[in-house]
């Protein structure tokens, strides 16, 4: 009997559950050799290069960084759902796979645990978008281009980010109820997929395509005279209420998704 | 032996919701390039091949090869999943046929694909009323040539879903692949890079010249890497050890 209480004395109750800095930790342990960084790696580089490609022609026209400002978005909107769909699911996808969840929830609480992994997501997201500003940034001036003032960059690191965890978040959710990988990222897939085709199609409409935030939250405007054949651009106020709209849709979704996924039987 | 092997890998799909997206992701860009099309009558020539551009210019640049992609790691999750991996390779075929049954039913979801291309093309073309003969042979061709590189893609993601154990990874590989076709075809090498070869064969924007030789020379690369990369898949299946963790 002597022997059990010193057992059960052992661990101590602080210790049955880990901090959230240590459980986003565990959750970076987990996705070793998953090959999540090479994964963002090669989709950033492709991204990135296309994003030069397409710069390299436009700076024999003008060397205004607004048009750098505009196409980002644009290559964002095809890419950035589907990488963040990527990440999503190789994070949740580890428990699934292995089928600990009711092992890991013996130790953790299954709020915590849906925290951890979004966190997860979005600092993987964060170093992501922070590193594709930085290398646009980079490559715009490099090209020739002006180079796009600190505030601009902000802007436009806070509206890549907002739509990327609003699409990480989603997916979370769908890979913690399904456990067919296939559904979230034909999600992410259809979400890139719309995102370039919501750029052909009028506000009023483009506005239920969250993939499409990416150009909408733009604060570049382009109008073309087709007489003279000439492009304008132009600055536009940050449209904020967009940024607003779906950092309300990402938080619903967390908030419904935390609640359902700890209520849910695994 | 490769019929069962094939058998038994759509009896592994059956109830997937695998699909419904291969004709439903077509469908969906055959009605937003068809209402693009509409709205920009103004704009382009009214007829048949401009339609076709509507319709097919961001899924074989982008949205094919992903969805492949994603089909091809569903193939091989299965085998990654507990101690599968070891069945698989017990089974008393020979490996060979084990890697063409997954091509076969990679290229199933591809034909489905397609066919749901066409079926959607003509379907909203003679609704909308689209001006000018059928252009019959041409889009035969183009569906043809567009089939043989996605098995090219097939091949490949396979190889790819068969070596990364992650459901998702292969498909970012192949999104950065149909943008690698991109890529490479304005720089000139449509005819010659793997992730290309749909994209040539389909020929959506015309950005390459589908002369006899080109289409000999797409026929034969395609070969090529198909079997290349199902010789790989196998020559790997049979040297390399087992490892079954999860």
């Amino acid at each position: 009997m002597t022997g059990d209480k010193d057992a059960l004395q052992i661990i101590p109750p602080a210790a049955r559950r880990p901090g959230m800095v240590r459980q986003v930790i565990l959750e970076f342990e987990k996705s070793k050799r998953k090959h999540l960084w090479l994964i963002c790696a090669a989709m950033l580089g492709v991204l990135l290069l296309w994003f030069g490609y397409q710069s390299a022609r436009q700076v024999e026209v003008t060397t205004d960084y607004r048009v750098l400002l505009y196409s980002l978005p644009t290559v964002n909107a095809v890419f950035l759902p589907l990488l963040s769909a990527v990440v999503a699911s190789t994070v949740c996808d580890v428990e699934n796979r292995a089928n600990t969840w009711k092992q890991l929830l013996t130790m953790e609480r299954a709020e915590d645990l849906f925290c951890a992994k979004w966190l997860t997501c979005a600092l993987v997201l964060a170093v992501v978008v922070t590193v594709e500003v930085a290398a646009a940034s980079v490559i715009g001036g490099g090209l020739g281009f002006q180079s796009i003032p600190a505030s601009e960059c902000f802007v436009l690191w806070v509206s890549t980010l907002a739509v990327c965890l609003f699409v990480a978040t989603v997916v979370e959710c769908l890979c913690l109820f399904i456990a067919n990988q296939f559904v979230p990222l034909v999600v992410g897939v259809a979400l890139s997929f719309l995102g370039l085709f919501s750029m052909y199609l009028p506000p009023a409409i483009s506005v239920f395509v969250p993939s499409s935030y990416f150009g909408l939250m733009s604060t570049v405007g382009m109008s073309y005279n087709a007489a003279t054949g000439v492009i304008t651009w132009s600055t536009v106020t940050w449209p904020v209420g967009y940024l607003a709209l779906i950092a309300l849709l990402t938080a619903a979704t967390f908030v419904i998704s935390l609640r359902a996924f700890a209520r849910k039987e695994l | 032996m490769l019929a069962s092997c094939i058998r038994a890998e759509l009896v592994k799909l059956r109830r997937a919701p695998i699909w419904i997206v291969f004709v439903a992701l077509p469908g969906v860009s055959a009605l937003i390039g068809c209402a693009n099309y509409q709205s920009n009558l103004g704009v382009i020539t009214p007829g048949w091949a401009n339609l076709w551009t509507q319709q097919t210019l961001f899924v074989c640049y982008f949205f094919l090869p992903a969805l492949l992609g994603a089909g091809c790691s569903f193939l091989w999750r299965q085998e990654h999943q507990g101690s599968n991996w070891n069945e698989f390779m017990v089974q008393p075929v020979p490996i060979r046929d084990l890697v063409l049954a997954k091509f076969c039913v990679g290229s199933l979801m591809s034909l489905l694909a397609f066919i749901s291309i066409v079926v959607f093309y003509v379907g909203s073309g003679v609704v909308i009323g689209v001006p000018g003969a059928f252009p019959a042979a041409r889009i035969a061709e183009y569906v043809v040539l567009g089939i043989l590189g996605s098995l090219v893609v097939v091949a490949i993601q396979l190889d790819v879903s068969m070596v990364v154990r992650n459901f998702a990874a292969p498909v970012g590989i192949a999104l950065a692949g149909g943008v690698s076709g991109v890529i490479a075809t304005v720089a000139g090498f449509g005819n010659i890079w793997p992730y290309s070869l749909l994209q040539t064969g389909m020929n959506s924007n015309e950005l390459v010249d589908l002369s006899m030789a080109s289409v000999i020379q797409i026929v034969i690369l395609s070969a090529v890497y198909i079997s290349g990369a199902l010789a790989w898949a196998c020559r790997r299946l049979s040297r390399r050890d087992v490892v079954a963790t999860m």
